[in-house]
């Protein structure tokens, strides 16, 4: 007769393997997750920051922190996004405040690439969201470039409705005079 | 798309460090790790700190159980961990077979049975009765007294009888409500060992019964829902 089954070794031996089945299981959908959220989550964080340098690091942060606490599922699709954006936003935040305490020339680090095509439209854009505070920043991305709705944008940022719509109305104001100054164009 | 949006549209995000996704999962694995092993000394600290208030008090650290010769009654409401998105609980028992040589000794083979709570980052036994001194856990951290249930099979449809001679073993998987309520009701011998013990569970604010133990030195009588639960794997196996 083998080891009796009450020994602790066969005991650890299953709850590893179940351990790990499951993590190979959460492991999946949260690659998933991200591959529909991640091109437009890189876009806001770096809307958000206006720093190119700091975006994966954020993100890498972000990521970490939603892997570890992944629902086993969501009620729906703008659950999941606003939870997904509110994570990163936190990240984008505690990012900005950090780097209020050790001020240092925003830019793209070495051995980086430079932005692909159209990055002077792009460089512009960025220049122009940099104008605004962080809260206004965060409001026009998620509605007015990722296309969230008011309600998921709210969720995401943990304001109430009211408050993204007032946020939002003073963000475009702010970022039209901003493009306007930039470019020197008008609508 | 308004001006603004066609503005707005323009804005790329940097390119993806190539190692990104690479360093990313090493991250993760080195948080997962370090949480583990938090959870750890922290689980370590507080059975310590059981211990030594128990050793103080003269009482017992899991639930006034070891060494005692009194019966053990209790009523535990438990939390059941998610494991693929259900409650997982596992049930299992064993019956006792008489000891054998291992490693230059008598190495005993109690018969027992146990609840256990999933199977996350740490699995938790929630119950655990054995034939040997010290033999019975309750894990006290991560369940709390709740109102008395009644011990019995409460209409449960027999799985096995288990005893010495015939051997084999009960594992099953029981698919509960996010609580259950559990009582287990121990006798020890005059060593401190149980000798006997029954342990009813029930799933949920309706208390719907989940299984039924009835477990002495001779034999193990399992009484297990076909609604809830469905044979497992046998740890091991």
């Amino acid at each position: 007769m083998g080891t009796h089954p009450f020994a602790a070794s066969r005991r650890d031996e299953a709850y590893e393997r179940a351990r790990a089945t499951e993590a190979v299981a959460r492991r999946r959908r949260f690659e998933n997750l991200l591959e529909r959220h991640e091109a437009r989550l890189r876009r806001v964080a770096f809307g958000i920051l206006t720093d190119a340098g700091r975006v994966d690091d954020v993100l890498q942060e972000a990521f970490i922190r939603a892997y570890r606490g992944l629902p086993v599922r969501f009620e729906s699709d703008s659950q999941e996004a606003a939870w997904l954006y509110r994570i990163v936003h936190r990240c984008c935040l505690n990012e900005l405040r950090s780097r209020r305490r050790r001020p240092e020339t925003p830019g793209l680090p070495e051995g980086m690439p430079a932005p692909a095509a159209g990055s002077e439209a792009s460089l512009a854009a960025a220049a122009a969201l940099a104008e605004l505070p962080p809260d206004a920043r965060a409001v026009v991305l998620l509605v007015d470039l990722v296309g969230l709705d008011y309600e998921t944008a709210a969720a995401a940022l943990r304001i109430p409705r009211g408050t993204v719509a007032s946020r939002l109305n003073k963000a475009r104001h702010l970022l039209r005079d901003a493009f306007v100054r930039l470019e020197g164009d008008r609508p | 798309m308004t001006w603004l949006q066609e503005r707005l549209v323009r804005l790329e995000a940097p390119p993806v460090r190539p190692d990104f996704r690479e360093e990313l999962w090493e991250r993760i694995g080195e948080r997962e790790r370090r949480a583990t092993h938090r959870w750890r000394a922290a689980a370590i600290v507080a059975v310590a700190v059981a211990v030594a208030a128990a050793s103080a008090a003269g009482v017992l650290a899991f639930g006034g159980v070891s060494g005692a010769t009194s019966p053990l009654d209790q009523t535990l409401s438990c939390p059941v961990d998610i494991v693929g998105g259900v409650n997982k609980l596992v049930l299992g028992a064993v019956p006792h077979h008489k000891p054998i040589w291992g490693n230059g000794q008598l190495e005993p083979r109690p018969g027992g049975f146990w609840a256990q709570s999933g199977l996350t980052n740490t699995p938790i036994q929630l119950a655990f009765v054995t034939g040997l001194k010290d033999g019975v856990t309750l894990d006290h951290l991560v369940c709390t007294p709740a109102q008395r249930i009644p011990l019995a099979r409460a209409g449960l449809p027999l799985l096995v009888v288990l005893n010495a001679f015939h051997g084999g073993t009960v594992s099953q998987e029981c698919w509960v409500a996010p609580r259950i309520t559990l009582r287990l009701h121990v006798t020890f011998g005059k060593t401190g060992a149980p000798i006997a013990a029954q342990m009813a569970i029930r799933s949920g604010a309706k208390q719907r019964p989940v299984a039924f133990f009835d477990w002495t030195l001779a034999r193990i009588r399992a009484y297990v829902s076909r609604g809830f639960c469905r044979p497992g794997r046998f740890p091991g196996q």
